[in-house]
């Protein structure tokens, strides 16, 4: 029996199948399409990355070149700053003793009378011990006085009297007065 | 029962097919291309990162470079600061440079230092304690404190004062001079001049005075290449 196919009633069915397929093709066609630009996008930006990476290679290649030349010059500023931090280190260990010694002699002429500094000792954590002569007993007293002020006791963190001799020679009598303290610290970057 | 075959949709499969292969290779493509990317996209990502580090440092040091010519107009000469600063700070403590500076002190101030002894309990490995006894006037004493820290060409810091007044005569001194080499800080190489900085070196470079000749090395002696 010939067999045979019946169109008419398939028809339908055989238009959607071609529908389907047409419909996925384009998709297909389309997905393909998106896939190409976004790969070829990525490689695009791949390519200038490697571009920049290249770049920065030569630059660092020339940077170190340039630095291999003047290499001295790294190790002097290493140098120059290790010298100098000893140095700041040193120096701030140092007392300045101008102006401590400046600080004494004039206070001491505020006194009246103003009594002859005779020895003075002064160390480097600013302990002090100095030797006041006095030709007069009289003179001994108002100094006390002057001692005790504050224009002259601001001047020490301590202060004391330690020994009070009285000299007698042939002809003249005097009358010494050691003070031992602790000056406070003068802050020079004030002046 | 024997399953009926759609022959026609076998032949609309078979005539698109093409298609669903090259589909099938291109999404296959496609993520093999999107995971090289992300593989190759971090390495050059991780590399450009670490160069551009490795640059801005470079770059520091590099600047140095105009930076030391630039504080040449200035002033500054650091090969010339480096060689009065190891001048004042020895890297050996050299005995006959200290009893030299003390000398220059005392011409430059006036200050007549006449007797030295070492102060064996000031004195340590990287420091040399000396007490030294002389005499002047208030001036030249002036002078002396004033000046003692650089003007003798070596670095002197001053632990004890003690004279009496009458006379200017014995006055003594505990001082200390100091050498030794000096611990590498981290990245000091880097650090530009301070304002503090450039006091200190003009301040140094208005009392030390350099032997130019001395420090220059000297080639003007004849060479032989062959020692035969």
């Amino acid at each position: 029996m010939k067999k045979g196919i019946n169109l008419i009633i398939k028809q339908k069915k055989y238009l959607h199948y071609e529908s389907f397929f047409r419909t996925l093709r384009v998709i297909l066609f389309g997905l393909t399409i998106f896939f190409s630009v976004t790969l070829i996008s990525l490689f695009v930006l791949l390519f200038i990355k490697n571009r920049q990476l290249e770049q920065q290679m030569l630059a660092k290649k020339n940077l170190l070149s340039f630095l291999s030349n003047n290499k001295e010059v790294e190790a002097e500023f290493a140098y120059f700053h290790n010298k100098q931090n000893r140095l700041i280190t040193i120096l701030n260990q140092d007392v300045k003793f101008l102006p401590y010694y400046n600080l004494i002699t004039d206070s001491l002429k505020s006194a009246s009378p103003e009594p002859t500094l005779d020895t003075i000792i002064i160390n480097k954590d600013r302990t002090v011990n100095f030797t006041l002569i006095f030709n007069d007993a009289n003179s001994v007293i108002p100094f006390l006085k002057f001692a005790e002020s504050d224009q002259f006791v601001s001047n020490f963190s301590q202060l004391v009297i330690s020994q009070f001799n009285i000299e007698s020679g042939k002809d003249t009598t005097s009358y010494k007065l050691n003070l031992v303290g602790k000056l406070n610290p003068i802050d020079e970057t004030k002046n | 029962m024997k399953p009926k075959i759609n022959y026609y949709l076998l032949r609309v499969i078979k005539e698109n097919s093409i298609y669903l292969i090259i589909f099938v290779v291109m999404l296959v493509g496609a993520v093999a291309g999107i995971l090289i990317f992300i593989n190759q996209f971090g390495l050059i990502n991780n590399k450009i990162g670490t160069t551009n580090k490795e640059i801005t440092e470079l770059k520091k040091k590099a600047d140095l470079v105009t930076y030391k010519q630039e504080i040449i107009k200035q002033g500054i000469n650091l090969d010339q600061t480096n060689r009065m600063l190891t001048k004042l700070i020895p890297n050996e403590e050299d005995f006959f440079s200290a009893i030299y500076a003390l000398e220059e002190l005392s011409k430059k101030t006036n200050f007549s230092i006449v007797n030295y002894t070492i102060n064996l309990k000031a004195t340590t490995k990287n420091s040399l304690g000396l007490t030294i006894e002389g005499h002047g006037d208030n001036d030249t004493f002036f002078n002396f404190l004033r000046d003692y820290r650089f003007s003798g060409g070596r670095l002197i810091t001053v632990d004890k004062i003690d004279f009496k007044f009458s006379g200017f005569s014995k006055i003594k001194l505990n001082i200390n001079f100091y050498s030794g080499k000096d611990a590498a800080g981290q990245n000091s190489s880097q650090v530009k001049l301070t304002d503090f900085d450039k006091r200190i070196i003009k301040e140094i470079q208005s009392k030390v005075t350099l032997d130019v000749a001395g420090a220059e090395e000297n080639t003007s002696f004849p060479t032989k290449t062959n020692p035969f």
